[in-house]
């Protein structure tokens, strides 16, 4: 199995490095100062992590810079990183269709000390971020303020909890067959955990095993 | 159905000079559209407030479909997530094996030989053709035109007919996978390609016979449901939506993946945004697409078609049962994986409905530590009020048809 | 020869009688003109009839969901032709079709409409559950996806595969008229054994 033309290949790796990248970077830095708290490269991509007040003023410029005009936001996202402080890291991928530049932003919110937290909407720079930030909403729980009709997107509206948390078990709730209509009533107790890949409960804890629970119910 | 009591005139309130239609005009009225509807091309659901026939708002509401992909990846490992990424957009599963694939070799630091590259655009583009085919068949079904439907099917079984042949499965293939592909192309593969590639520009033809120039169409497609292109930049809205705007922007051109730099094809773009813009263009990329088949299968080289590592791609199963190395490889890969190191990476790659993308954190585990997926249809979806609002009840259906939704997708 | 009673020729069914009422509708008798105690041989045969009649025109609801949904689109088409076994008339309204063919995975937010739209559908009905997914959730176990379309809906015919192709669908709409002419009643409604009184639509 060897290649007949016997030389590696290239060009696979989707896209290519971003000639723009370095002056986007430059440019907050200049502007921002420390709150620009780091830049990664990685794999040809450049992630500028932000202080969480300046994200919408870095929004801004990058949309009206006139050399980059981001005028694209390619995504808006969420990751949780359940044992570390801050808890949350908020994506933002912008895109500029005019001059090809594409940078992620990301900030740090959230932690022990603030289970739900808040982030200024960017609704008023780019209209996309209207149904990403209420998908954030619905499946990290992270708050955005500042704007209006923040409202769960994909889950029913009477859902408790925001599944893609990573203490959110992957089976979700136990209750009884069948629950496909609504979720937790209101006079049941939650009992997260019958999800049997993950077994960890809301609060972090292990789950007990449903002898040992049904024993703790006596 | 109701109507909203705030609006309505009481008897003490109207003025007796008003005319009767003044004042039934302020009358809205809000209807609800799905989720189980035969125009909304799935579970889609809008709730659409009307005065008269004219829509003055409309919400559309999603996730009646929510599946959870994203939560479900994370559970397992690399190797097996790629089966979840073919039932989202589940018109292209090999669009999404490719962006997922190509994620993931991205993180792992790869690059798959130049017959899988190849074979993987020519399974794409036919791919592309086949999802053009089901909107151009269910979109046309929704303005009236049922003989269309029966014809683009036909067309599309020959197109599935070529995968089977490849995976066994007709479509839901996983056959594009980290490493390459699934298998070799087998050897009849070339064969029903090019009958395909002969057939099938007489049948666009056809099409256009049967669409293009009709009244009809004409009627219910032309000046229906504008976007600007400003709005549409704004509404990150991609693929033929974007295009229909005016804007040329294809992400195979802009950030070529896979190969597509080396392809002579065109862009088709629109000028005024509306329903029969999108539709041409749609039309116009099968087209492309058969170019670009015609081009790679030209090209398509002998030699392997996976990569060498067995960390990452399963060994040969006659080499399982002989040899003790690629059985532990095996026993490897199919318990725990492969393992990428700690970073992310976004890769967007230009699926038959837009812009697709895959996010994925890995923090050097063997499951995706997030995969996230920047589905095309779900931002498309959100400029769908921008486009309806002013317009009538009756083009809700082409406007929703233009845009050309998969609900797998939009919901994940 | 001569005609022996029914209830000694008659296999006992599979499963326990049906639910005598719907739950919306008007009450519901068992399949046919049946009698309970034999019957004479003027309404066996009429029962015949009528079971012959219904099993060569089934009027599918569109119920799409997923992918199966696409399959089950090419099964109509001209390829596959369902229309071969008397079923190709897709009804948007459930009140005018008697089979649902529930074409891919259900999730709890869709779960009360398709209870709702069974529901509407007058009697008799059946459901063929098209696809793993809505067999038994396939594989999606997570907190998403309802773990098979039983646990809502009684289901008639389980057609497996992701997705089937169209002649398993075929197939299983073979099995189904083979059902009703051979006067198998529904499996009884899952909501019959709920446990909880918390199910419907909670708005």
């Amino acid at each position: 199995m060897t290649n007949e033309t016997g030389q590696e290949p290239a060009g696979a790796l989707a896209t290519p490095v971003n000639p723009l990248a370095e002056a986007t970077a430059a440019l907050l830095k200049d502007q921002f100062g420390a709150r620009v708290r780091e830049v990664v490269e990685y794999r040809g991509e450049t992630t500028v992590r932000l202080a969480p007040d300046a994200l919408v003023e870095a929004c801004r410029a990058l949309h009206e810079a006139p050399s980059l005009r981001y005028d694209m936001l390619e995504d808006l996202t969420a990751v949780d990183w359940l044992e570390r402080e801050p808890r949350y890291d908020v994506i933002y991928q912008l895109l500029s269709l005019q001059t090809r530049a594409s940078v992620r932003l990301k900030i740090q919110v959230g932690g022990e000390d603030d289970p739900d937290p808040e982030v200024p909407t960017v609704m008023d720079i780019w209209s996309a971020a209207d149904w990403f930030e209420r998908e954030v909403y619905d499946l990290f729980g992270i708050r955005f303020t500042g704007r209006e009709g923040l409202t769960r997107i994909l889950m029913p509206s009477d859902w408790v909890g925001h599944p893609l948390r990573k203490d959110y078990p992957i089976s979700g709730f136990s209750l009884p067959d069948p629950h496909w209509a609504g979720q937790v009533p209101l006079n049941q107790p939650l009992d997260p955990g019958i999800g049997d890949l993950t077994s960890r409960t809301a609060d972090g804890s292990e789950r007990p095993n449903a002898a040992q629970r049904s024993e703790d119910d006596k | 159905m109701q109507l909203e009591d705030s609006v309505r005139p009481t008897a003490l309130e109207v003025d007796a000079s008003e005319r009767l239609d003044d004042r039934t005009r302020r009358d809205t009225m809000t209807i609800n559209m799905g989720p189980q509807h035969p125009s909304t091309h799935g579970v889609l659901r809008l709730v659409l407030t009307l005065d008269g026939e004219t829509i003055i708002k409309a919400t559309p509401d999603i996730g009646y479909l929510h599946t959870g992909f994203e939560k479900t990846a994370e559970v397992k490992s690399y190797f097996k997530a790629l089966v979840l990424t073919d039932r989202m957009d589940y018109l292209a599963p090999l669009c999404n094996n490719l962006g997922y694939s190509l994620a993931v070799e991205k993180l792992l630091g790869i690059d798959v030989p130049e017959r899988a590259r190849v074979a993987r655009v020519i399974l794409v583009e036919l791919q592309r053709i086949a999802s053009h085919l089901v909107w151009l068949g269910s979109s046309a079904l929704d303005l009236g035109a049922q003989s269309v439907f029966l014809y683009c099917f036909r067309e599309r079984e020959l197109i599935l007919d070529i995968f089977e042949l490849c995976s066994g499965v007709r479509m839901m293939t996983s056959y594009i996978m980290p490493g390459g592909l699934q298998a070799d192309l087998p050897d009849g593969f070339e064969r029903l390609t090019r009958e395909f590639l002969a057939l099938f520009p007489g049948r666009i033809r056809e099409y256009h016979d049967l669409l293009t120039n009709n009244r009809l169409w004409i009627d219910r497609t032309k000046g229906i449901a504008p976007l600007t292109a400003e709005d549409a930049i704004s509404f990150g809205c991609s693929g033929p939506t974007l295009r229909g705007s005016g804007v040329a922007y294809d992400v195979r051109k802009a950030f070529p993946y896979s190969g597509y730099e080396q392809y002579d094809f065109d862009i088709p773009i629109g000028a005024n945004g509306d329903v029969y813009d999108r539709y041409l263009i749609r039309m116009l990329e099968m087209e492309q697409s058969l170019r670009i088949i015609q081009q790679a299968l030209d090209r398509l080289p002998t030699g392997p078609w996976q990569v060498e590592d067995h960390k990452i791609v399963p060994p040969h199963k006659f080499e399982v049962s002989s040899n003790m190395e690629a059985l532990i490889h095996h026993f490897k890969l199919y318990t725990e994986g492969y393992r990428p190191p700690a970073g992310e990476v976004y890769v967007r790659t230009e699926s038959p409905k837009g812009e697709l993308g895959f996010y994925m954190v890995s923090d050097g585990s063997a499951r995706p530590y997030r995969m996230r997926v920047r589905a095309p249809s779900f931002a498309n979806l959100a400029a769908l009020p921008k486009m309806i609002e002013g317009q009538l009840l009756a083009d809700v259906v082409a406007a929703i048809g233009s845009i050309d939704i998969v609900l797998g997708e939009v919901d994940r | 020869m001569g005609i022996e009673p029914e209830t000694e020729k008659t296999p006992q069914n599979p499963w326990a009688p049906v639910q005598y009422y719907s739950n919306t509708q008007a009450p519901r008798l068992p399949r046919g003109i049946s009698q309970p105690d034999g019957g004479n041989i003027l309404l066996t045969q009429v029962n015949k009839i009528l079971d012959w009649g219904r099993s060569s025109s089934l009027w599918p609801a569109t119920f799409g969901l997923a992918c199966c949904a696409i399959e089950m689109m090419s099964a109509s088409a001209s390829r596959w032709d369902i229309s071969r076994f008397g079923a190709e008339v897709f009804r948007a309204s459930p009140r005018q079709a008697d089979l649902m063919i529930v074409a891919g995975r259900l999730s709890v937010k869709m779960a009360p409409v398709l209870r709702t739209i069974y529901d509407q559908m007058p009697e008799p009905k059946w459901v063929i559950a098209m696809g793993a997914c809505a067999s038994c959730g396939g594989v999606f176990n997570n907190y998403a996806i309802v773990q098979g379309v039983d646990k809502v809906v009684p289901v008639d015919i389980y057609v497996p595969g992701c997705p089937p192709t169209p002649d398993m669908l075929l197939h299983g709409l073979n099995l189904l008229q083979e059902k009703i002419r051979s006067h198998i009643p529904n499996p009884p409604d899952p909501l019959d054994f709920a446990e909880s009184k918390y199910l419907g639509s909670q708005d």
